[in-house]
């Protein structure tokens, strides 16, 4: 018995030595593995830490807002006829200390009031053919003050026209220098309603309130929902005002009376510079 | 006969090997392993060097086609205006090395991308796209080294330039 005893205990001293082989082996791949996740971990951080230093400084939706607001502030500095300097000035202050905290030098500068051509942005280099307003239900005023000094010939004469929803012109008014005299001819779809010599200077046409003469403007537009468009609108200059109620109800107003341009400087540490010219018309210009 | 008594001998000796045997093999298998692990590792940190000269590159990339997209927009928000722009510049800020690497940098306009590589190597190659409406870029190749890069926007030309 205790033969057999002695013999066990030999058994499992040599079963032990073997086990311990696989606890070298195992500690072994341990360690390898280690070494590994030790260098991909560090890749990985290496790659995380290196890939962030991108920026971004321009913010466009900033830029047009202060477009916005620029030509907002022109409009309430306007004043009979003239732009209120120290309006001007107080509101560019604000806007370099509130552009300030975003790191960008604000600086704004303007030229002097100009009159206004009949094209898109007031200028003549503007576009010169544009729809003024569209889904007009009725216009209660549109009335032209034209500069005859700056009026095409009859090719490149200067339309104010009236298209309905289909885009059909259904009333027009042409006005074109010929030889010296200027004229004035309306017009519906088909045929010439009216011609009449609007004389020189700066001579008034009132259509909705037919003065100097029927622009048969009224009876054409009374329950068309129709769109008002200006052709060559860089062949004439002068002012305008129309007003009326848009088909959903809504009432609308331009003036034109004037236009500037509006130098806008936007600099943030030098690595940023935006200059831009925008022309505001005055004292309400666009819808 | 004799040879095969000692073959026999050996087949059936179930003694120890010598120490100094034991000690020669485990050394060369030793010296082998460290020798595949060390090459492995470096091929394996040679790719992870690439795989963050990508990633880099990207970012960079995506940086770059962003301010195109603002320029363009704001040429856009003016033009929409009815004014013109006199000038947009911004300074672009690029490392000199990527992954202790030299770059460049190309802009093609067709197709719209802008194309990273280092040392002229697929592996490192990454193109991103950027998107214009109202401007049109110019076909420029860049170096890394100089860390004054500009897009400027000539409104003659209605090209952004980079230089």
């Amino acid at each position: 018995m205790a033969h057999v005893k002695q013999k066990w205990q030999v058994f499992d001293m040599k079963k032990w030595n073997d086990s311990a082989q696989m606890i070298l082996i195992a500690g072994f791949a341990i360690g390898i593995g280690i070494v590994v996740l030790t260098v991909m971990l560090n890749n990985i951080i290496y790659a995380s830490n290196t890939a962030s230093e991108a920026n971004i400084e321009t913010n466009v939706f900033d830029f047009s807002n202060t477009v916005k607001v620029t030509t907002q502030a022109y409009e309430k500095a306007y004043d009979n006829g003239s732009i209120d300097n120290s309006y001007i000035s107080n509101y560019t202050s604000k806007m370099a200390m509130s552009h300030a905290i975003a790191g960008f030098i604000f600086t704004l500068d303007n030229d002097p009031l100009q009159e206004p051509y009949f094209t898109q942005n007031g200028l003549r280099s503007g576009d010169p053919d544009w729809v003024v307003v569209e889904r007009i239900n009725q216009t209660e005023r549109l009335e032209l003050v034209i500069n005859t000094s700056s009026l095409g010939d009859a090719s490149n004469c200067f339309v104010v026209e009236a298209l309905n929803q289909s885009g059909s012109m259904f009333w027009s008014a042409r006005i074109f220098n010929s030889s010296g005299t200027h004229y004035v001819n309306v017009t519906n779809s088909t045929d010439i309603l009216r011609t009449y010599d609007i004389g020189s200077g700066s001579p008034s046409l009132n259509i909705t309130n037919n003065t100097p003469i029927n622009f048969y403007f009224d009876t054409p537009t009374s329950g068309e929902q129709y769109r008002i468009r200006f052709i060559n609108g860089d062949n004439a200059s002068g002012t305008f005002t129309l007003s009326g109620n848009l088909s959903n109800g809504q009432p609308f107003e331009i003036r034109r009376y004037h236009v500037l341009n509006t130098t806008m400087s936007l600099n943030k540490n030098g690595h940023l510079e935006l200059n831009v010219t925008i022309p505001v018309t005055l004292p309400r210009g666009q819808l | 006969m004799i040879r095969r008594s000692t073959t026999m001998k050996l087949a059936r000796d179930e003694r120890a090997v010598s120490l100094s045997v034991g000690f020669m093999l485990t050394l060369t298998i030793t010296v082998i392993t460290t020798m595949i692990l060390i090459s492995s590792f470096y091929s394996m940190m040679d790719r992870a060097e690439q795989t963050v000269m990508r990633d880099e590159f990207e970012i960079h990339g995506n940086d770059i086609s962003l301010q195109i997209s603002n320029i363009d927009t704001a040429v856009q928000i003016t033009n929409n205006a009815g004014g013109r722009v006199e000038s947009i510049t911004y300074q672009l800020t690029l490392p000199d090395t990527i992954a202790n690497k030299q770059y460049s940098v190309e802009f093609s306009d067709h197709p719209n991308e802008i194309i990273f590589e280092s040392e002229e190597r697929d592996e490192t190659r990454v193109k991103v796209s950027y998107r214009t409406q109202a401007i049109n870029v110019t076909n420029t190749k860049l170096y890394s080294g100089s860390s004054d890069f500009f897009l400027h926007y000539n409104a003659t030309s209605n090209m952004l330039e980079i230089r």
